[in-house]
């Protein structure tokens, strides 16, 4: 009777595939010059057929291991290179000791791969762009886990922070070269700003002016963190500026080696070299082990990874702050250099994704922020920008951070417009659609086609409530 | 008595004696306590050391728009366009007509036209490189960045060689014209003067510039 042994040997094959990896080929992964390859299992990982003791094969003929336990699976875990390595956190943690949220929560940020139109993404879709779920942001402060990413090279390197230096050079006294340890050392101070892409909400995307986009989906590259670190008017105190320097250079250590200017007088105003970002050391995707930060300025200002900052007497004019970072007018003049991210507000609830279950109380909140210091004032309207009343800007208010407001509201089921419009203390405020197209030299229907970059379009954000409570997007239309 | 000129003189003397008497009085008053916090808060010394020139040369590729930090080094068209085959050609294209990332394929090959475009108007926003104000952003992303994800692997003769080469696609100079740190700042990009503000030193004044009277956006 044969019955037996083939029943037990198809189910011994189909065991063998759930619990290891057959021995295919090469698994090559590689990390400098490591190479860990999952050839030539050893004896105890052959499975073998426990009649005839033969080992395994599957329908090509190659051996079949059980490596689980054995340690080149442990080595090849902690090299390989692909979604679910280190560098995407695939390593197993133990999360009693670095926590968890629970299974019930499952807001993530928004990747998108840059290409500007909404095509569907997967695991192995390298993402240019991670927005922030704003509309999913309870406080001030951005989770880490939740902050946005954007990273022209696609993906965070590993760098040994005790490898790593950072040099300041140029037009100083003294050239000075710190080690980690050395910046631990300086006077530090602790700040909450936000980071802020140029791009953040801009028409470009395709994503943003669609009817279902969230607050993430429209204002995601932007997020809000407490940085700490030492002020770089320390550091070039140490150094000591020579007369005559006007910009420093900042250059990064990764796979694209950004390099930004930065006027000097923001350089020493409230720069610093971070290297903490809520309580714990940055993260490899926003700058591990130290980024700049040049609070309240474009984000591409703040250099993740930072290697170096030179002091000159001129913008040195790179890739970035040459072509991407400008806008075209219509008189083929182009903008560059604009520095400060301008007034911005979001109401996250109600919003799409938020829609209004029932009629009756709600609390209408949402974020505000500008790059010229603090909020000041919030409004809020419900008639689509006819008359606007002010919402309660909550503490704490800090200079150059996300701000919240709320405005406690009753729905009686009417279709109705909502929005809201923040004030900076500087007496900003964000303009309606006619105003910014005054400004950009264009008639306002332009804006719906935009034949180039729409950079900095922080026009007022309407949402429309229809009768049954659903939320929709509904830029344009103040 | 009117108004008399020694009258005059003498109220001026009061006064200004009383002012700086005032004057030294706050100082003595102020000057104390800060001496102190300065005697209190210790110099920073010991913390880092001083580079040598050889790793601030390691990390130091930028070149800023004068041109003055190039490094030493010389190329033509001719060379860049052998090197520009090998190394740039996959993500940028045979005839710099650039390689667009297909949507939702997950590609990571693709660059921008280098050449093909004039610099951008209204009308044709499109650009190459003509849309730079200064030749040396070029070489600079080239000799700093280039390729992706191997930046710092191009020598200088190579880089001197593959901008002649985009420089010579963009009609801008000839074939046989040698690139080196003499004559590559003098090569003028035809979209030097379409920024705003022209001049470099009016850059870092945004409320002078106006940014602040136009909801941020700087006119």
């Amino acid at each position: 009777m044969k019955s037996k042994p083939s029943g037990r040997r198809r189910f011994l094959k189909q065991g063998a595939a759930l619990a290891g990896l057959a021995a295919v080929g090469r698994i090559e992964t590689a990390r400098g010059q490591e190479r860990v390859k999952l050839t030539n299992p050893p004896d105890s990982a052959i499975i073998r057929d426990p009649w005839t003791g033969e080992p395994l094969r599957d329908p090509e003929g190659n051996v079949v291991a059980d490596w689980s336990g054995t340690p080149e699976w442990k080595a090849y875990q902690d090299h390989v290179r692909a979604m679910g390595g280190p560098l995407y956190g695939g390593n197993e943690k133990d999360h009693r000791l670095y926590g968890y949220r629970s299974p019930y929560v499952t807001t993530f940020r928004i990747g998108t791969e840059g290409s500007f139109n909404p095509a569907p993404t997967t695991v192995k879709t390298p993402f240019l762009s991670l927005l922030s779920p704003l509309q999913d942001q309870l406080g001030v402060i951005t989770p880490a886990g939740l902050h946005f990413q954007d990273d022209h090279s696609f993906e965070a390197p590993n760098i040994d922070p005790r490898q790593h230096r950072l040099l300041i050079h140029g037009m100083v006294d003294h050239p000075l070269m710190l080690t980690m340890e050395d910046l631990m050392r300086l006077p530090s101070v602790s700040r909450v700003h936000f980071v802020e892409c140029n791009s953040n909400g801009t028409l470009s995307h395709a994503n943003r002016i669609q009817p279902w986009a969230t607050p993430g989906d429209i204002y995601g590259e932007f997020s809000c963190s407490e940085w700490t670190g030492v002020l770089l008017s320390t550091l070039l105190d140490m150094a000591g500026v020579q007369r005559g320097a006007s910009w420093i250079w900042a250059e990064a250590k990764d796979r694209r080696n950004h390099t930004k200017s930065v006027p000097l007088w923001k350089a020493l105003d409230d720069c610093m070299v971070a290297y903490g970002q809520n309580g714990e050391p940055l993260r490899p995707e926003q700058g591990f082990p130290i980024r700049l930060l040049a609070p309240g300025f474009e984000g591409v200002t703040n250099v993740k990874r930072l290697i170096r900052i030179k002091v000159t007497d001129q913008p040195g004019l790179f890739r970035w702050e040459a072509r991407t970072y400008t806008s075209l007018r219509p008189d083929n003049k182009i903008r560059w250099f604009q520095f400060e991210m301008q007034p911005k507000s979001i109401i996250t609830r109600p919003s799409p994704g938020y829609p209004l279950p029932s009629r009756g109380f709600y609390e209408m909140r949402g974020i505000a922020w500008s790059g010229g210091g603090k909020v000041r004032r919030v409004e809020i309207t419900t008639d689509g920008g006819r008359t606007w009343k002010d919402a309660q800007v909550q503490e704490p208010v800090y200079s150059k951070a996300a701000t919240r407001f709320v405005f406690p509201w009753t729905w009686n089921g009417e279709e109705l417009m909502i929005a809201s419009r923040c004030t900076d203390d500087r007496g900003t405020t964000q303009p309606t659609l006619a105003q910014m197209a005054k400004v950009w030299m264009v008639e306002p229907d332009w804006f719906r086609k935009p034949t180039s970059s729409t950079w900095r379009f922080n026009v007022i954000q309407p949402w429309k409530i229809a009768g049954d409570g659903k939320v929709t997007n509904a830029i344009f239309s103040i | 008595m009117r108004f008399s000129p020694f009258n005059r003189f003498a109220a001026v003397i009061i006064v200004f004696g009383g002012v700086v008497t005032l004057c030294g009085i706050a100082a003595l008053a102020q000057t104390q306590p800060a001496r102190q916090a300065q005697r209190q808060t210790p110099a920073i010394a010991n913390v880092g050391r001083t580079p040598t020139a050889e790793e601030m040369a390691a990390v130091d590729r930028t070149v800023g728009t004068t041109g003055k930090e190039l490094p030493p080094g010389r190329g033509t068209a001719k060379e860049g366009a052998a090197i520009y085959a090998r190394k740039c050609a996959y993500c940028h294209g045979q005839n710099m007509e650039g390689v667009r990332q297909m949507a939702g394929t997950g590609a990571l090959i693709g660059g921008p036209r280098l050449a093909g475009a004039g610099p951008p108007t209204w009308a044709a926003p499109a650009s190459g490189i003509k849309f730079f104000a200064f030749v040396t952003t070029v070489f600079d992303y080239i000799y700093r960045a280039m390729p992706p994800y191997q930046p710092y692997s191009l020598q200088p003769d190579e880089a001197y060689a593959l901008t002649a080469y985009i420089l010579f696609k963009n009609d801008l100079i000839r074939e046989d014209t040698v690139m080196d740190r003499e004559t590559l700042p003098k090569v003028e990009m035809p979209n030097r003067h379409s920024f705003i503000p022209d001049k470099l030193e009016d850059i870092p004044d945004i409320e002078k510039r106006g940014c602040y009277k136009t909801y941020g956006v700087c006119p």
